[in-house]
């Protein structure tokens, strides 16, 4: 008996209907909800919270919360298999752990050690050259000593 | 007893027979194959997700490297023209969704306006962006080496034109992917293969339609509104 | 339910129909195939062309290497060569090579399904894999490239060549391997057969699932990489170039972002035939398999926290590289579950040493070297040493060579039967495994002992104190491409038999596969199977099949 019911499982059969209710209320009420969101982002770009990052984390807060409502009400996550809810949630996952490793690295490169310049035979660290930005120089050419520096700190922690 | 009774007909769709001329030959019934394409769609979008995860990645990487350069920059994009199209593709999205419901429901006619809005509202994005764009190659206010702008105060602003340019550009051209894939949709269903019984290429650009305004979401703060 | 007994086709002999292979002949019927079988084999002579000329490049680069300065080719050739080498072996070869040719072939079958659940994008897949590689290939032959197969920044976007065609190709590439993996995914989700619970599927299935994870979830970050190189290269926009405001060590990052799980795309299916060779050829079945099957959902998932260990001397901070350091033990774990899950499985198994057990065991020796090693590696002070040396390109050979690819051979000589309905002889097939097997460690053993002491790798010259071990890595890869070559013309005379003389289960194995045909029918089943046992009940599958062939 066990075999049939594992049968079903995998196809599935009668009774299964996907979705044929009319959600026309959720859609209007999820697009108002998101057009005032976008006010709100709005006007909290216009407040300083802080630091830059905190404003950042705060623009990007509202943004999910309005990607979250796109995900469950007009992509039907709310409705659909759980399956399709974790194919997409591991997504996330991973794109977090894509971004936060990345920045366990930038945050923390060189900070290890500190800069005390003024010991004699105590590396400076890395100081962060200040780069010759607007001109776009050719490479190797123009982009001069900082440009050098630059990317010997970038490709070598200096020790 | 070798000739196994395959578990009955498929419904997922009003009441679709099991053999129905859309079921390809390897699927049992409609749901499954359904079923099976909403998986297969749902994995692509989550290699787009992942695609763009680099593109923010690089721009939060920059942005907090040079947070000055990214903040002056950024005032020369026009912030109502951001908004205006923020709330262009979050209709779009909402007219989308409405195609799809509609098919469900066999609400053909519905479901043509509603993909004829959201190709329109598609056409209307990047009707703007053009203004946009053409604004900054007028100002020379380019992606790297095409940099050209002579007012910049802050060192590095053309990489936030680097981040603008190449995100908004794959966005961009997401959305002109998505405005061909809805013209064929509308050409189908002039032809009357929707039904009720068979939408499922509809159902499946919709949810690849959302997730590219489910990007701009995220683009549009980053963009726009630096602070 | 004691009737209801998995369909069986009768003996290939006696099959009044044709099968895949002859059924619909004619060229244009194989190129526009949707049959996920002859796309299998489509993509599997394909792959072997190119695993053909990379070989010959590795003999070439080889040979170059028996004298210090030049032997044979110049300094810049070599470069070049050792960059098409590594490129068509990773992109082209080792990602694809299982899950495109026996994946495609044998899952469908295993689930008892008709074909993968996207048959055109299984087809579309193959394609855009030609034309990868002929991306791929034309940029170094046509543009000339030497930054190795990992295209570092700022060298790959400051050089000129054929590096903006290369990121295209990748790019391309990349998106085959996606679609294989979408594919894979919902095919093992909605596809199965009645009675094929999870824990009843085959472990091959759960390794192709858990590729497959990877594929979907690493490969779309190389496909952004690659678009930001050749933005890097046309525009200068900065972001990977530090003398422009950017990081060229975010460049690793994202590259190994992808890269490290790759080399998990290219193991896991290795595992995968691993998993159903053991317990066939010892008769017994699997030991621990809830364990295998975790295992590599495991290290689908915990090979995405690893990468930083590609860059512990790049400029990462010592922080990460401590981070990235002890996750590096931790994903030995599940590998290492696995490999005394089989030794579990042989152990008092009765053993028969058919060619597949032959390659079988051979990776468990091989890929115990290159796994051991990788935590040599993984430990930050030990790798500062070696890195860069002749010790990376051994590591990474005892695992992509030794393991991948001696895995591949064991899966392809168990269901070369299967594919082509012909019994190739296990003599032979033997005598190539040796070949194999010697030339192998002939070539990089001596190549751990060159790195450590200090040999770089990518050099085409060296101290003459390191000729002894060149010449020594030199001969074995002669051996081991003899072995090869003995391999393939084992496999390929039997093709020149008319009879299909291989029984449908020549290994007595019990997966769903072995019921049909050999080589199966065009639809494989003729009607839908139900799975009443296990994989590895071997008893029950002998049972069934008696009473088949009784009725
Ligand atoms: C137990 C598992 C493993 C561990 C702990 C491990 C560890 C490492 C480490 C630490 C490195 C970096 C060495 C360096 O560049 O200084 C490395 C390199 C490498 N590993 Fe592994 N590894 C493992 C398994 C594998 C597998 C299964 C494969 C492929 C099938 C593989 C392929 C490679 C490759 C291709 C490189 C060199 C990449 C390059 O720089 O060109 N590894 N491994
Ligand atoms: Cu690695």
């Amino acid at each position: 008996m066990s075999v049939e019911n594992e049968a079903m499982e995998s196809i599935p059969h009668h009774g299964e209907e996907v979705h044929t209710h009319n959600h026309t209320k959720w859609y209007v009420a999820n697009i108002l909800a998101l057009f005032v969101l976008t006010g709100i982002t709005v006007l909290a770009a216009g407040i300083n919270f802080g630091s830059n990052t905190v404003n950042l984390m705060i623009a990007m807060a509202i943004a999910t919360v309005k990607a979250g409502l796109v995900a469950l009400i007009f992509m039907h996550l709310l409705w659909e298999k759980g399956m399709n809810a974790v194919i997409f949630l591991s997504s996330l996952f991973f794109v977090a752990l894509f971004m936060s490793f990345t920045f366990f690295d930038v945050e923390t490169r060189a900070k290890i050690e500190p800069a005390t310049p003024s010991e004699p035979g105590v590396s400076a660290g890395y100081q962060p050259a200040p780069l010759p930005l607007y001109v776009v120089a050719p490479k190797g050419g123009a982009a001069s000593e900082h440009g050098e520096a630059a990317k010997a700190a970038g490709g070598q922690a200096a020790h | 007893m070798s000739d196994i009774a395959i578990p009955a007909g498929g419904q997922a769709h009003a009441h679709a027979s099991p053999h129905s001329r859309h079921l390809q030959h390897h699927f049992h019934n409609s749901a499954q194959q359904f079923e099976a394409s909403k998986i297969g769609m749902w994995l692509f979008l989550v290699t787009e997700i992942l695609l763009f995860s680099g593109l923010f990645l690089a721009y939060f990487m920059l942005q907090t490297r040079h947070p000055q350069a990214f903040i002056e920059a950024h005032h020369h994009l026009d912030r109502s023209l951001g908004v205006l199209n923020t709330l262009v593709l979050l209709v779009s999205s909402f007219t989308m969704v409405m195609a799809v419901q509609s098919a469900a429901l066999n609400r053909i006619k519905a479901t043509l306006i509603y993909l004829y809005a959201t190709f329109g509202l598609g056409g209307v994005f990047l009707f703007v962006k053009y203004i946009e764009y053409s604004h900054k190659f007028h100002d020379g206010l380019l992606l790297g080496n095409l940099f050209s702008y002579k007012g910049a105060n802050v060192p590095g602003e053309y990489l936030f034109f680097s981040m603008y340019f190449v995100m908004t550009g794959i966005h961009g051209i997401h959305i002109i992917v998505g405005m061909g894939v809805i013209a064929y949709l509308i050409w189908r269903t002039h032809q009357r293969v929707f039904s009720s019984a068979y939408y499922t290429p509809i159902d499946l650009t919709g949810l690849y339609w959302h997730l590219v305004d489910l990007i701009w979401i995220f683009l549009f703060p980053l963009l726009y509104l630096v602070s | 339910m004691a009737e209801v007994l998995m369909q069986r086709t009768p003996a290939a002999l006696h099959e009044p129909e044709g099968n895949f292979l002859t059924e619909n002949p004619g060229l244009k019927n194989w190129l526009f195939t949707v049959d996920h079988k002859r796309i299998g084999l489509m993509y599997f002579w394909t792959i072997m062309t190119m695993f053909f000329v990379g070989g010959v490049l590795a003999l070439v680069l080889r040979t170059e290497l028996l004298t210090p300065k030049t032997t044979i080719v110049s300094a810049e050739v070599y470069n070049q060569l050792f960059t098409l080498h590594g490129v068509i072996m990773t992109f082209l070869v080792l990602v694809p090579v299982i899950p495109a040719t026996l994946g495609n072939f044998v899952l469908p079958m295993m689930l008892g399904a008709k074909d993968v659940a996207f048959p055109r994008l299984n087809l579309l897949s193959y394609y855009l894999y030609v034309f990868g590689a002929l991306l791929a290939v034309g940029a170094i032959i046509g543009g000339g490239l030497d930054t190795g197969w990992t295209f570092y920044t700022p060298y790959s976007s400051t050089i000129s060549g054929g590096v903006s065609i290369m990121t295209m190709g990748a790019f391309v590439l990349g998106f085959s391997s996606i679609l294989t993996g979408v594919n894979f995914i919902a095919t093992i989700h909605k596809l199965r057969a009645p009675g094929l619970s999870w824990y009843n599927m085959p472990l091959f299935i759960w390794g192709m699932y858990a590729t497959a994870v990877i594929q979907v979830l690493a490969t779309p970050v190389i496909g952004i990489t690659m678009v930001l190189l050749l933005m890097e290269r046309l525009f200068q926009v900065g972001i990977f170039d530090a003398s422009l405001g950017g990081d060229p060590v975010l460049f690793q990052h994202f590259f190994w972002f992808y890269s490290h799980p790759v080399v998990y795309i290219m193991i896991l299916p290795g595992m995968a035939c691993i998993s159903e060779v053991i317990p066939t050829f010892s008769h017994k079945p699997i030991f621990g398999y809830k364990a295998i099957a975790w295992s590599s959902v495991g290290i689908a998932v915990v090979s995405f926290f690893v990468w930083g260990h590609h860059m512990f001397v790049s400029g990462q901070s010592e922080f990460a590289g401590a981070i990235f350091s002890f996750l590096t033990f931790v994903v030995a774990i599940p590998s290492g579950v696995k490999v005394f899950n089989w030794l579990a499985t042989m152990y008092r198994g009765s053993i028969s040493l058919g060619a597949p057990m032959l390659y079988a065991i051979s990776f468990l020796l091989l890929f115990g070297i290159g796994g051991l090693t990788g935590l040599f590696l993984g430990t930050v002070a030990v790798d500062v040493h070696l890195h860069d040396t002749y010790f990376i390109v051994a590591h990474f050979h005892y695992v992509m060579m030794g393991g991948t690819l001696i895995a591949f051979f064991a899966g392809l000589h168990y269901w070369w039967p299967k594919m082509y309905g012909r019994m190739y002889n296990e003599l032979w097939a033997a005598i190539g495994c040796l070949f194999v097997f010697l030339g192998f460690n002939g070539t990089f053993i001596p190549q751990f002992l060159l790195g450590s002491r200090g040999m770089p790798r990518r050099y085409y010259n060296y101290l003459d104190q390191f000729q002894f071990l060149h010449v020594a890595s030199t001969i074995g890869s002669y051996l081991l491409g003899v072995g090869l070559v003995i391999m393939a013309v084992t496999l390929i005379v039997p093709l020149f038999r008319k009879r299909y003389d291989a029984p449908n289960n020549p290994w007595g194995a019990a997966s769903l596969e072995w019921t049909v045909s050999s080589p199966p029918p065009t639809h494989n089943f003729h009607h839908v199977p139900v799975v009443t046992h296990g994989p590895y009940d071997f008893k029950a599958a002998r049972r069934l099949e008696q009473m088949e062939s009784h009725s």
